[in-house]
């Protein structure tokens, strides 16, 4: 017993006897409450820093590099102004993600918990299995989220002017901006976020409510990203990766769901695919068949998953 | 019976916050409802008034070109209606603010005290001096700025520079006297709530609390500010969403329309008629979110500051006085 709550302890083998030894965990104080304000904590941290940078980068661009007149219609100018801010916003956003989440949750977790580090965040080896009915159980559950979420855009009658911003923050125009967005948007979210979210936030709240945590980090995962039309879209997938963290006791096969959406979106931006004679990226809606297919599939993956990793007794 | 509080660190508030929150949420919830809900029924439909008050002087003009003398009168009408409710509100603000914090203070010293018990003692004389407290402190704070407002008003009448450069720097100089004071202030309230201390009275026992002790009051109300205002306003976004589904549909077909070029003045009117009862949901979830924790953080800092004034007696010294 730790404070009135029940503490579970059943996976962490650091080389040393004493595996909590950071402040937090010496003083006996509320897990629950670490986890809270690390979450909050970090979080003002990341998204107040990000915008400072990306002014300040923005600032820098233009005293080099003035930008020119604009002029046309409403959506001549909204694309001018996406071309303009996305160069600043891209780097902003890695480097708030590795600054200010990656270093703090790393220096939280030493402070606070453990100074083994990997160990209680768990970036250790899991199965290649494990790894690719991850990575197949997203790339099956990705249909259902967006049609939830193409649906919710439809009902609100959101301007395509607003995706034309978004397009042109995900979009290259070259291999080599490809290969840069590849790192800027599936590999770095795939490594900071999982070890913010699932490595600090569901392990702490983990040791103390089991597997209530993956559902609680699921939402709050989507909750965080501010994106009220995403929201169930977002929780789902936080919540399979959540489910992945949990079942392997590893991050690595929820960082290659992560990756897998992420890289995905951009691919598809990148290539311009047709699907079944769906162009991805101006349909207005997916076909429902595809859900009615996909998303039994991905349940059973998802199944085969847990099966799979029973072995784990959890 | 003499509970032992011991100075917390920054960790220790965090905890004590948190599970304080846990122990008293429900309760605390119960009081916000009971006092906020009318409010927030009544902050709606003054909001409806007034945007609907708005739409139509407008939609007037556009018709008429000159606007019927009534419409003013109806305008103003709208405008005392709608400033009415904020008071209502805020006042109703205040009045659980009171309620959650003798809440808090109970719990902090340990006793369990019943929302209905809370309510009974928040209606009482004090909260007419928690409102004198508040309506003093904020005039104290608002005079601070009347010297620099009168030289920003001269200097720009005048066209002078150098008359408004020093109203700006005076402003300045008295908003950082206005944070000073407000930190030294701020346990005034829980002053009253838990020790019934009278209005003036309130005001120096805050004052001497924080003495010594407030760059580390203010560091720790902003940061837990912050996170709080943080906290909130991601659970809110999706609330938003839902509550003010119509007016963001509305304003979205606006956005389309000007992107394909066939825009209509008379459609941004259409937002203000769907925007009253959305945003009076919005502000109620906000405010009550905000009621289970604010006043917390004021109840558990007091009390710390209350430690390191050595208010409380270690069981080990009450022992060797006994």
């Amino acid at each position: 017993m730790q404070n009135n709550q029940q503490v579970i302890e059943n996976d962490f083998q650091p080389e040393s006897s004493s595996k909590y030894e950071g402040s937090w965990e010496r003083k006996g104080r509320s897990l629950n409450t670490a986890a809270v304000v690390g979450l909050l904590g970090i979080g003002v941290l990341y998204f107040n820093a990000q915008v400072m940078l990306f002014m300040i980068i923005f600032l820098f661009t233009i005293a080099i590099n003035p930008a020119p007149e604009v002029s046309g219609t409403f959506v001549e100018r909204i694309s001018a102004m996406a071309k303009l801010y996305t160069p600043p916003l891209r780097i902003s956003l890695i480097i708030s993600q590795y600054l200010f989440m990656l270093l703090p949750t790393w220096w939280l977790v030493k402070r606070w918990h453990s100074h083994y580090v990997r160990d209680y965040v768990r970036l250790k080896y899991s199965s290649v299995i494990e790894i690719v009915l991850a990575i197949l159980a997203t790339l099956a559950i990705i249909p259902t989220g967006a049609y939830i979420g193409n649906e919710l855009v439809r009902r609100l009658k959101f301007p395509d002017i607003f995706f034309k911003f978004y397009q042109e923050l995900f979009s290259a125009h070259s291999l080599h901006e490809f290969l840069w967005l590849v790192f800027i948007v599936a590999i770095t979210p795939a490594i900071c976020e999982e070890i913010f979210f699932r490595g600090y936030v569901q392990r702490t709240f983990e040791r103390t409510v089991r597997a209530k945590s993956v559902l609680l980090v699921g939402v709050i995962f989507g909750l965080f990203h501010m994106q009220p039309l995403s929201l169930i879209t977002l929780s789902l997938l936080g919540i399979i990766f959540g489910f992945f963290y949990y079942r392997s006791q590893s991050l690595l096969p929820a960082m290659a769901a992560h990756f897998t959406n992420n890289f995905l979106v951009i691919f598809l931006y990148y290539k311009e695919i047709e699907i079944a004679g769906v162009n991805l990226l101006t349909a207005e809606q997916l076909p429902i068949s595809w859900v009615l297919i996909t998303l039994p599939i991905g349940i059973f993956i998802l199944y085969l998953y847990y099966r799979l990793t029973k072995k784990n007794n959890l | 019976m003499q509970t032992t509080i011991v100075p917390m660190s920054l960790g220790d508030i965090f905890d004590r916050l948190f599970k304080l929150i846990g122990k008293t949420a429900l309760r605390n919830l119960m009081i916000a409802m009971i006092i906020l809900l009318p409010a927030s029924i009544i902050f709606a439909y003054g909001m409806n008034e007034f945007f609907s008050m708005i739409s139509q002087i407008i939609r007037v003009k556009e018709l008429n070109e000159v606007v019927p003398d009534e419409y003013f009168f109806s305008l103003s009408k709208g405008l005392t209606v709608y400033f009415t409710t904020i008071v209502i509100f805020m006042l109703a603000y205040l009045t659980a603010t009171v309620g959650i914090t003798i809440v808090g203070c109970a719990e902090m010293s340990d006793q369990q005290i019943s929302w209905s018990k809370a309510l009974g003692r928040t209606f009482s004389i004090r909260l007419l001096r928690i409102y004198g407290q508040r309506i003093l402190e904020y005039l104290a704070l608002a005079c601070l700025f009347i010297i620099p407002v009168i030289f920003i008003g001269i200097g720009a009448g005048a066209e002078s520079l150098g008359v408004t450069f020093f109203g700006i720097l005076m402003c300045l100089v008295t908003g950082i006297l206005a944070v000073y004071l407000w930190v030294r202030w701020a346990f005034a309230l829980p002053a009253i709530a838990w020790e019934d201390a009278g209005v003036i009275q309130s005001f120096g026992r805050s004052s001497f609390l924080v003495n010594r002790f407030w760059w580390r009051t203010f560091g720790i109300l902003l940061l837990l500010n912050i996170i709080v205002q943080f906290a909130i306003s991601i659970i809110t976004a999706p609330i938003q969403l839902v509550a003010l589904w119509g007016f963001i549909s509305k304003y979205f077909t606006m956005i389309g329309s000007i992107a394909d070029g066939a825009s209509d003045s008379l459609e941004l009117l259409e937002l203000f008629d769907s925007l009253g009862t959305g945003l009076g949901i919005v502000t109620f979830v906000s405010y009550v979110l905000l009621l289970l924790v604010l006043p917390l953080i004021s109840v558990v800092m007091y009390f710390d500051l209350r430690a390191r004034k050595n208010e409380f007696v270690e069981p080990a010294e009450l022992a060797e006085a006994e």
